[in-house]
C-alpha cells in the first residue's frame, strides 16, 4: 500500500510537471471515454436493462403472418383459441391499441388508450399502485366500464390525487369508474399508455375471424418452456385453425418474439453502429495517448534504467508505469463522464421521442461503474506498450555515457507508426461510415414524398361513437368543420384523410380486380387504403395523373367509386388505363361492392421515405365514413400560426372533440428523416473527432521523429541536402503511415461497413465515390499535420545540431 | 568460504552480420570480501561491460560467475536480480540521479525496492543523509545541487542498503579534482568499513586508493 501510494505521488508530480503532455493526453482521453460513456447510458437503458416488468426474458409478443403480410394483428376469435388451447404460456393477454377523448373535464383531451384483457398487467408482473387491477368480471359485455390510469395522465390531469380511484372519467362520451392507477415506471412501448381499459366489453364487434383489428397478443412463458417450444406449439394451433376455419385462416400462422427484443428491434442496429464507432473512437485516443506515452518512454529510458540499476524489479516497474497511465486514464475518465453528461442531454434533445426506451436514459450507477471499469481497462491498453517498452529497454545500454539513437529508440518510432497506422486506418472506417450515412441522409432528402409539405397543417382526431353513432353524423362533421376551416383567414384548402401520409400508420385491405382471377382463399393481394374528404389531394399537392379526383357527386347515393395510386396502376393494369376499371376489397366469400377506379394519382410515402412504396388506393369518406381522421390544411403564410384558429373551428362545430398533433406536414417530413440525420449527425461527430486525433497522431509521431533525427538533418544539411529535400523526407514519412493507414482502412471498411447496410438508404455500402472522396480528405489533413514538423525539420541549423553532439 | 566474486573465462561478444565482435575474453578473476579494486584500461577495453556484468545488469555472458557462491551464469533472472538487489550498490559517471525527486527520495528509492517498512526507511535516510553531511540538500532536486554534491548524493544512494559490493563507473570522471578527491576519500572509508568496490577508472589517482589493479586491454586480461 505504501510503495502503491508512492508510486501515486511520483505519478501525479510527473503528469503536474508535463502540464501540456497531461493536458493533451487528459482531452484526447475524454473524448474517447465521454464518446463511449454517452452511447453506453443509451445502450444500457435501450438495450441492457431488463423491461420494467416482472420476469421480463419470459415475455412473448405473438401476432399473426400470411405469406403475404407479416406483422397482421390478431383476429379476436383466434386469440381466444390460441389462449385455451395453448400449452406454452402462463396467461396469455391481448391488448389493442384505442384513441380515446378524455371530456367532461375543464378541457377535452385525446388520450393514448389500450384495451386489454384483465389479465394483461399480471402477465405483464405489473401492479397498480393505487386501487386494484382489473378482474375477469370486469372483462365481458355488459360489464361496467372501468379504468386503470396512467402514471402520467394521474398526475397530468388529476393533480395526482389518490381520491382519483372511484370517480368517473368520461372516455368516449361513456362514463367509466376509474379502479386503480399504474406505476409511474410502467411503460408500454408502442404508443402513448395514458388510460387502460378491459377488451372483454367490446369484444362483441371483434367476433369476425377475418377481421384483424389490431389486437396484439402478449403471453409469459411457463417455467421452463422455450420460444422455439412455444413456436411449435402455436404453430400446430395455427395449422388446427386453417382446417376448422379454411376461409379466414388458410396460410395464417403465428408470429413470436421475446418482447424485449421486439420493443427495440427498429434502433438496435444504430445503437450497435454507434457503439462500434465510439469504440473505434477511444482505440483512437488510446493509440494517441499510448504514442505519446512511448516518446516520453524514450525520454524516460535513463529514469527508468536508473530504477533498474537501483534494485527496481520488472514488475515494480511494470506497476509504476501503469500507475501513470491509469491515473491519466481516470483523470480522463473525469473529465469524460462530464463531457458525458453534456452529450447525453444533446443527445436525448436530438433523439425524436418515438425511439423506444429513450425517456429512460440517464448517467445512473451502471453508466458510473462502466466509466471507472472503461478508464482502469483504457489505462492499461494505452499504458501496457510503453511499460513493457520501458521494462525492455536494456539496464547497461541505456545507462552508457552518451548512448543516444539506441535500438530501443528505433523499435519505439516504428511500434509508434504502427499505432499510428492503425489510427488512420480506424478513423478512415469511421469516415467512410459516416460519409456514407452523409449520403444516404442526402439521398432521403431527395425523396419526393408525393404531396408538398410547405405550408401545410395537419391536426389529427377520433369522432367517439357516442356522439357520431352513424355515417350521417361523420358526413355532417366532416362537412361543418370543412366549410368553417375553408372560411379561416389565410386557408386556401382543406381536406379530411385516414390515415395521414408519413405518419408511419397504415390500414390495408385485401383486394382484386375485374380484370384479374379470383383470388384463391387467403391469397388475396394487400393494399393499403385511405379515406379522403373535401379538397384533399389539392391541399396535399398530390398530383392527379389521370382521371379526375373525387367530387360531391361521389356522395352514398352514388355507385363506389376509387382513385389508385401509380404503383398500383402499374401493378395490376400494367399495360392499360385503370380509370374506368372495377375492384372490390373483402374476402372471397363476403366481397364487398364493385367499386371504379375514376382516376390515378401520384405516390405518397407512408412509413417513411426510405419505405418501400406500397400499393394504395382512395376511398371516399362519404362513402366509407371513418372515426379517426386527420385535417389538412394548406396555408398562405406559416401554418404553425393558424393552430390557435384552427383549433377554434374544432370547437366551433364540437366543444368536447380533442385534436391531437396539430404540426406541421413539414415537421413529419423531418421526423422522417430523423433517425437518419442523427445517425449521420453523431457518427460524422465521431469521425471528425477521430480525424483530429489521427491528425494530431501523425503530428506527434513527425514531431518526435524530427527532434530525433536534428542530428542527422543536420548532417544531411551539412552534406548539401536542400530544403526541399529535408520536406520531401519529412512529408514522405507522413505520407507513408497515412496511405500504409488508408490501405488497411479500405480494407476494412469493405468488411465493416456491410454490417451497417440496414442503415444506408440509396448507396452502396461500398460506394466506391465515398470511398475515394473520404480517403482523399482523410490524406489531405494527414498532409496539414506534416507542415508544421517539416518545417521545423527546415529550420535545423547544421552547425548548432552538429555542436549539441 | 571463498571469494567474494569468482568469474571464470567471462566471454561477452555481439554478432555483426556474418562475424562475432568480442568485447570481453576469456576473463577470470577472483574479488574477495572487503577488496578494493580498480580496473583500468583505454577506452573499448570492456571495462563497463565487465563491471555490468559484475553488477548482474547484463546476463548475455559466455563462462562463469559466482558471487557469494552463487552461481549467478546459472541463475533464473528473478533470483540474480533479487541477488543484485541485495548486494550490490553501484555509482555512475553521470550521477544518474532520479531528476524529478529530491534528495531524501532519491536517497529512499533503492529501500522502497527492497520493501523497507516505511519507518525504518526513514531512519536509514536520516542516517545516511547525517554521515554524508547533507541533511541540508535533503529537500533540494538534483539540478539544484553541484556535481560533486550529485555524485556524493548518488555515492550515499549506492550505499543506503548496506550492500556487500559497491560497483563505481568513473565515478569521478566528470567532477573537478578536488571533488574527485573528496569522493575517493569517501570510497575508501567505506572500504576500510568493510564494503568491498570495484571501480572503473583511468586515473591512476584514483587506482592508488584501492588495493589493486586489474587491466583490461582489447577485453582481455592484461596481468
Amino acid at each position: 500500500m505504501d510503495a502503491l501510494l508512492q508510486d501515486l505521488r511520483f505519478a501525479l508530480r510527473m503528469l503536474v510537471k508535463n502540464p501540456g503532455f497531461t493536458l493533451v493526453a487528459v482531452l484526447t482521453l475524454a473524448l474517447g471515454i465521454g464518446a463511449n460513456t454517452a452511447i453506453f447510458s443509451a445502450v444500457n437503458a435501450i438495450l441492457l436493462r431488463p423491461l420494467p416488468y416482472g420476469d421480463p426474458h419470459r415475455l412473448v409478443l405473438l401476432n399473426e403472418e400470411t405469406k403475404l403480410f407479416s406483422g397482421m394483428s390478431v383476429a379476436w376469435p383466434n386469440y381466444v383459441d390460441w389462449r385455451d388451447q395453448n400449452r406454452s404460456f402462463e396467461p396469455l393477454a391481448a391488448v389493442q391499441q384505442a384513441q380515446l377523448n378524455l371530456t367532461g373535464m375543464d378541457r377535452p383531451e385525446r388520450l393514448g388508450g389500450w384495451n386489454v384483457t384483465h389479465d394483461f398487467f399480471s402477465t405483464l408482473g405489473v401492479r397498480p399502485i393505487l386501487g386494484r387491477d382489473f378482474l375477469p368480471d370486469d372483462d365481458h359485455a355488459g360489464a361496467r366500464p372501468v379504468v386503470l390510469l396512467g402514471y402520467g395522465l394521474f398526475q397530468r390531469r388529476f393533480g395526482a390525487d389518490p381520491g382519483v380511484v372511484g370517480q368517473t372519467v368520461i372516455l368516449n362520451g361513456h362514463p367509466s369508474s376509474v379502479v386503480g392507477v399504474l406505476p409511474a415506471s410502467f411503460r408500454f412501448y408502442y404508443g402513448d399508455a395514458d388510460v387502460f381499459r378491459p377488451i372483454g366489453p367490446l369484444a362483441d364487434a371483434l367476433q369476425e375471424r377475418d377481421d384483424h383489428a389490431g389486437i396484439y397478443v402478449v403471453g409469459r412463458l411457463k417455467p421452463g418452456v422455450t420460444l422455439d417450444a412455444a413456436r411449435v406449439d402455436m404453430d400446430t394451433i395455427a395449422r388446427r385453425l386453417e382446417r376448422e376455419y379454411p376461409k379466414t385462416n388458410t396460410s395464417n400462422r403465428v408470429a413470436l418474439a421475446l418482447l424485449e427484443n421486439d420493443v427495440v428491434h427498429g434502433i438496435q442496429p444504430v445503437l450497435l453502429v454507434l457503439s462500434a464507432a465510439v469504440g473505434f473512437v477511444l482505440l483512437i485516443a488510446c493509440a494517441n495517448v499510448a504514442s505519446l506515452l512511448l516518446a516520453r518512454a524514450t525520454a524516460r529510458a535513463r529514469e527508468i534504467a536508473i530504477r533498474c540499476a537501483l534494485g527496481a524489479g520488472r514488475r515494480r516497474l511494470l506497476r509504476q508505469v501503469l500507475t501513470e497511465s491509469s491515473l491519466l486514464a481516470l483523470l480522463g475518465g473525469g473529465l469524460g463522464l462530464l463531457l458525458a453528461a453534456w452529450l447525453t442531454d444533446l443527445l436525448l434533445a436530438l433523439v425524436p421521442a418515438s425511439v423506444p426506451r429513450i425517456d429512460e436514459v440517464r448517467l445512473d450507477a451502471t453508466v458510473l461503474g462502466f466509466t471507472l471499469v472503461l478508464s482502469l481497462v483504457t489505462g492499461l491498453l494505452f499504458g501496457l506498450a510503453p511499460a513493457w517498452q520501458s521494462c525492455r529497454a536494456g539496464v547497461a545500454e541505456s545507462l552508457r555515457e552518451g548512448a543516444r539513437g539506441s535500438s530501443a529508440g528505433r523499435r519505439q518510432q516504428r511500434f509508434r507508426s504502427i499505432l499510428v497506422t492503425s489510427e488512420v486506418a480506424l478513423s478512415l472506417v469511421l469516415l467512410i461510415g459516416a460519409g456514407l450515412m452523409a449520403r444516404s441522409f442526402l439521398r432521403l432528402r431527395d425523396v419526393d414524398p408525393g404531396f408538398r409539405p410547405d405550408d401545410l397543417l395537419s391536426a389529427q382526431f377520433v369522432l367517439p361513437q357516442t356522439a357520431y353513432p352513424d355515417d350521417a353524423r361523420i358526413r355532417l362533421f366532416a362537412d361543418r368543420l370543412l366549410d368553417r376551416v375553408r372560411a379561416l383567414p389565410g386557408v386556401t384548402a382543406a381536406g379530411l384523410v385516414n390515415p395521414l401520409p408519413l405518419s408511419l400508420e397504415g390500414w390495408q385491405t385485401g383486394f382484386w380486380t375485374e380484370d384479374g382471377p379470383v383470388p384463391a382463399r387467403g391469397e388475396a393481394p394487400y393494399s393499403d387504403y385511405h379515406v379522403v374528404a373535401g379538397d384533399y389531394f389539392k391541399t396535399m399537392g398530390i398530383r392527379l395523373i389521370r382521371g379526375r379526383v373525387f367530387g360531391e357527386t361521389d356522395n352514398e347515393t352514388a355507385p363506389p367509386v376509387a382513385l389508385v395510386n401509380e404503383t398500383m396502376a402499374r401493378r395490376f393494369w400494367p399495360d392499360r388505363d385503370p380509370v374506368g376499371r372495377r375492384m372490390r376489397t373483402g374476402s372471397t366469400d363476403a366481397p364487398g361492392p364493385w367499386m371504379t377506379v375514376v382516376g390515378v394519382v401520384a405516390d405518397v410515402k407512408q412509413y417513411g421515405l426510405d419505405s418501400e412504396q406500397k400499393t394504395q388506393f382512395y376511398r371516399p369518406l362519404r362513402q366509407l365514413p371513418l372515426r379517426p381522421l386527420s385535417l389538412v390544411v394548406r396555408t398562405a403564410a406559416d401554418p404553425a400560426g393558424l393552430t390557435p384558429a384552427l383549433r377554434q373551428a374544432f370547437a366551433s362545430v364540437d366543444a368536447d372533440l380533442p385534436i391531437d398533433k396539430v404540426r406541421p406536414m413539414g415537421q413529419l417530413l423531418d421526423d422522417a428523416s430523423a433517425p437518419k440525420r442523427l445517425s449521420f449527425l453523431l457518427l460524422g461527430s465521431f469521425a471528425a473527432t477521430a480525424l483530429l486525433l489521427a491528425a494530431v497522431g501523425i503530428y506527434g509521431v513527425l514531431a518526435f521523429s524530427v527532434a530525433q533525427r536534428t542530428q542527422e538533418i543536420g548532417i544531411r544539411m551539412a552534406l548539401g541536402a536542400r530544403r526541399r529535400d529535408v520536406l520531401w523526407m519529412v512529408f514522405g514519412q507522413g505520407l507513408r503511415l497515412a496511405l500504409a493507414g488508408v490501405a488497411l482502412g479500405v480494407t476494412a471498411a469493405f468488411g465493416v461497413t456491410r454490417l451497417m447496410s440496414g442503415l444506408l438508404f440509396g448507396v452502396s455500402p461500398t460506394d466506391p465515390a465515398t470511398l475515394v472522396a473520404v480517403s482523399a480528405l482523410l490524406l489531405g489533413v494527414a498532409l496539414l499535420a506534416c507542415v508544421v514538423p517539416a518545417r521545423r525539420a527546415t529550420r535545423v541549423d547544421p552547425m548548432v545540431s552538429l555542436r549539441s553532439e | 568460504m571463498g571469494a567474494l566474486i569468482r568469474i571464470r573465462n567471462i566471454e561477452k561478444s555481439y554478432v555483426h552480420g556474418p562475424g562475432r565482435t568480442f568485447v570481453l575474453r576469456r576473463i577470470s578473476l577472483d574479488i574477495e570480501d572487503g577488496d578494493f579494486v580498480s580496473i583500468m584500461g583505454p577506452s573499448g577495453a570492456g571495462k563497463s561491460t565487465l563491471l555490468h556484468i559484475l553488477g548482474m545488469h547484463d546476463s548475455a555472458f559466455a563462462g562463469e560467475y559466482h558471487f557469494m557462491d552463487e552461481p549467478v551464469h546459472d541463475l533464473p533472472p528473478k533470483r540474480r536480480a533479487e541477488l543484485a538487489k541485495q548486494s550490490i550498490g553501484f555509482v555512475f559517471q553521470s550521477y544518474h540521479l532520479l531528476d524529478d525527486m529530491t534528495v531524501y527520495e532519491n536517497l529512499e528509492v533503492p529501500l522502497t525496492y527492497r520493501n523497507v517498512r516505511r519507518a525504518d526507511r526513514q531512519g536509514m535516510v536520516a542516517d545516511v543523509l547525517d554521515r554524508f553531511q547533507i541533511v541540508g540538500k535533503k529537500d533540494l532536486y538534483p539540478n539544484q545541487l553541484s556535481g560533486g554534491q550529485q555524485q556524493l548524493v548518488a555515492v550515499a544512494r549506492a550505499v543506503i542498503a548496506r550492500p556487500k559490493l559497491v560497483l563505481a563507473d568513473e565515478p569521478t570522471g566528470n567532477l573537478h579534482s578536488s571533488q574527485g578527491q573528496e569522493i575517493m576519500e569517501l570510497f575508501k572509508k567505506l572500504n576500510e568499513q568493510g564494503t568491498t568496490i570495484v571501480q572503473v577508472t583511468h586515473s591512476d589517482l584514483n587506482a592508488s586508493y584501492g588495493r589493486r589493479i586489474v587491466k583490461l586491454s582489447d577485453g582481455w586480461l592484461a596481468t
